[in-house]
């Protein structure tokens, strides 16, 4: 079951049955708009989430948060190891579960056993919750009125 | 005709021997992804949203020809990303070709002009130039002006050097339908040999998930374009899926039939979702629960109708009846009759 919560500064996101230990935050570009400038991660985004499961259950239910993120996470390990990276793949198969996760200096891909796995960090960018349309034909509508302003000027 | 006799007949042999050998789920088109980076974002795509690090990652030609190989689809499509901007793509795509692979090199044409000479002329391989409509319509859905307009310049040149060209278009919830059929007159002006048109997929990273067409509303829009068809327009792709698309045939997906491969392995179950990745072409044969994808069994397929889910399905029904073959017939001859 997917609830909406709220974190101290008042924007929702999605709580999938499970409680981040730590608060959540959110990162604020303060970089003034442009056309390759990122946005705010959107309302819904896992952008600063921190997930540590205390069941199978949960530890699933995360999993496929952070298998359905577009940006790179933080795992830390019950070996007290930190590891980041692209988690592309999730292989489910009871205590052999494992995640598949591609490493920023690595060229082959990571395996990390489901069950050594201590917490979730969603540390990278959402890169999903980028330029959105409605921005786009903003900035569209935009150029255009001022095209018009500059020829009615000349 | 939309497609040289040869592709066709290869094509017929691959599936009657596939028929024949009795197999039941066999590859037709391999999507093949060398690549995530694009030099566009189009608000409906959802192919391009990952890390820095993601984006520079690439298949090498070995990697490319091995997928093809194992694979056996007679046509590979490589979409992306930008193929173009891989910097070892006249490489793959020179060892498909030599590798008697019909190729279909989609590309949105920015960067056509300046690496034409890398690449030769032959019957096996096709720039697939990503054409959303009319300029406006295509500058907006890709979020660029001026892009319709150079890849239309690339068009005329690839033509005048003897490369085979087709257009692929996928067509959103405001299409205007007499736009739309303008954009193919002006299309076939232009001389490509053929022009593929798709709905829409919701990705669910894409930006825009307020222009995605529903069933309902993508066959009526589709029977609107294709009503009345012009003699002169020419469509390098299914009959039987055009038929489909105007909602007067009811097909199941067969995502087995356009499989994907990219960097992060076998996709699963197809080109639009991703629920995992296997290593090699067998194991996403033998693992994909595909009785859990497509219409009626999973919410995500409620409203697909895309070409890479449901062309197969065409071209299988094609050659699983008598009926089917003479619907084929019939609409390739007298496409407005049916």
């Amino acid at each position: 079951m997917v609830r909406v919560c709220r974190n101290r500064e008042g924007h929702a996101f999605p709580q999938h049955d499970l409680i981040p230990l730590f608060p959540v935050f959110r990162f604020h570009f303060t970089v003034p708009m442009s056309q390759d400038a990122p946005e705010e991660p959107s309302e819904k985004s896992l952008q600063g989430a921190v997930f540590r499961p205390g069941s199978q259950e949960e530890l699933l239910n995360v999993v496929e948060l952070a298998f359905g993120y577009r940006g790179d996470i933080t795992l830390e390990l019950k070996s007290r190891e930190s590891t980041n990276g692209y988690l592309f793949n999730r292989v489910l198969d009871g205590p052999r579960s494992y995640l598949e996760m591609f490493q920023p200096d690595h060229p082959c891909p990571r395996k990390i056993p489901c069950r050594e796995i201590h917490a979730f960090h969603f540390t990278g960018q959402d890169t999903a919750s980028g330029k959105s349309w409605e921005a786009w034909v903003r900035k569209r509508q935009e150029e255009r009125k001022n095209e018009g302003q500059n020829f009615s000027g000349s | 005709m939309a497609v040289p006799l040869s592709q066709m007949a290869t094509v017929v042999s691959y599936v009657v021997s596939q028929k024949l050998k009795g197999v039941k789920r066999y590859p037709l088109v391999l999507m093949l992804e060398p690549l995530f980076r694009c030099n566009l974002a189009c608000a409906g795509c959802g192919k391009i949203q990952y890390p820095e690090h993601v984006l520079d990652r690439r298949l090498t030609p070995e990697q490319c020809w091995a997928a093809a190989e194992e694979c056996g689809a007679p046509i590979i499509s490589i979409p992306g990303g930008e193929p173009l901007i891989h910097p070892e793509m006249q490489d793959i795509v020179q060892g498909l070709v030599q590798r008697k692979k019909y190729v279909y090199l989609c590309t949105n044409a920015i960067l056509l002009e300046r690496k034409i000479d890398e690449y030769e002329p032959s019957n096996y391989l096709t720039f697939s130039v990503h054409m959303d409509g009319l300029r406006d319509e295509h500058d907006l859905t890709v979020c660029r002006d001026g892009v319709y307009d150079v890849a239309t310049k690339a068009i005329k040149t690839a033509l005048k050097r003897g490369f085979r060209v087709t257009t692929n278009t996928t067509l959103f919830n405001d299409a205007n339908p007499q736009r739309v059929r303008a954009f193919f007159d002006e299309m076939m002006d232009l001389g490509v040999e053929g022009m593929m048109i798709s709905p829409g997929y919701s990705y669910e990273k894409a930006p825009d998930q307020h222009s995605f067409l529903r069933r309902h509303r993508t066959q009526e829009l589709f029977s609107d374009v294709l009503a009345k068809r012009k003699r002169r327009w020419r469509f390098n792709q299914s009959p039987l899926f055009l038929e489909f698309l105007e909602g007067k045939r009811e097909y199941q997906c067969t995502p087995w039939g356009n499989p994907t491969y990219n960097i992060f392995g076998w996709q699963k179950p197809c080109y639009l979702l991703q629920d995992g990745y296997v290593s090699s072409f067998r194991e996403l044969l033998e693992s994909t629960a595909w009785e859990q994808y497509g219409v009626g069994r999973n919410e995500k397929c409620r409203d697909c109708m895309v070409h890479c889910g449901y062309e197969a399905s065409a071209v299988e029904d094609t050659f699983s009846s008598w009926s089917g073959f003479a619907g084929t017939v019939k609409a390739t001859l007298f496409p407005n009759m049916t």
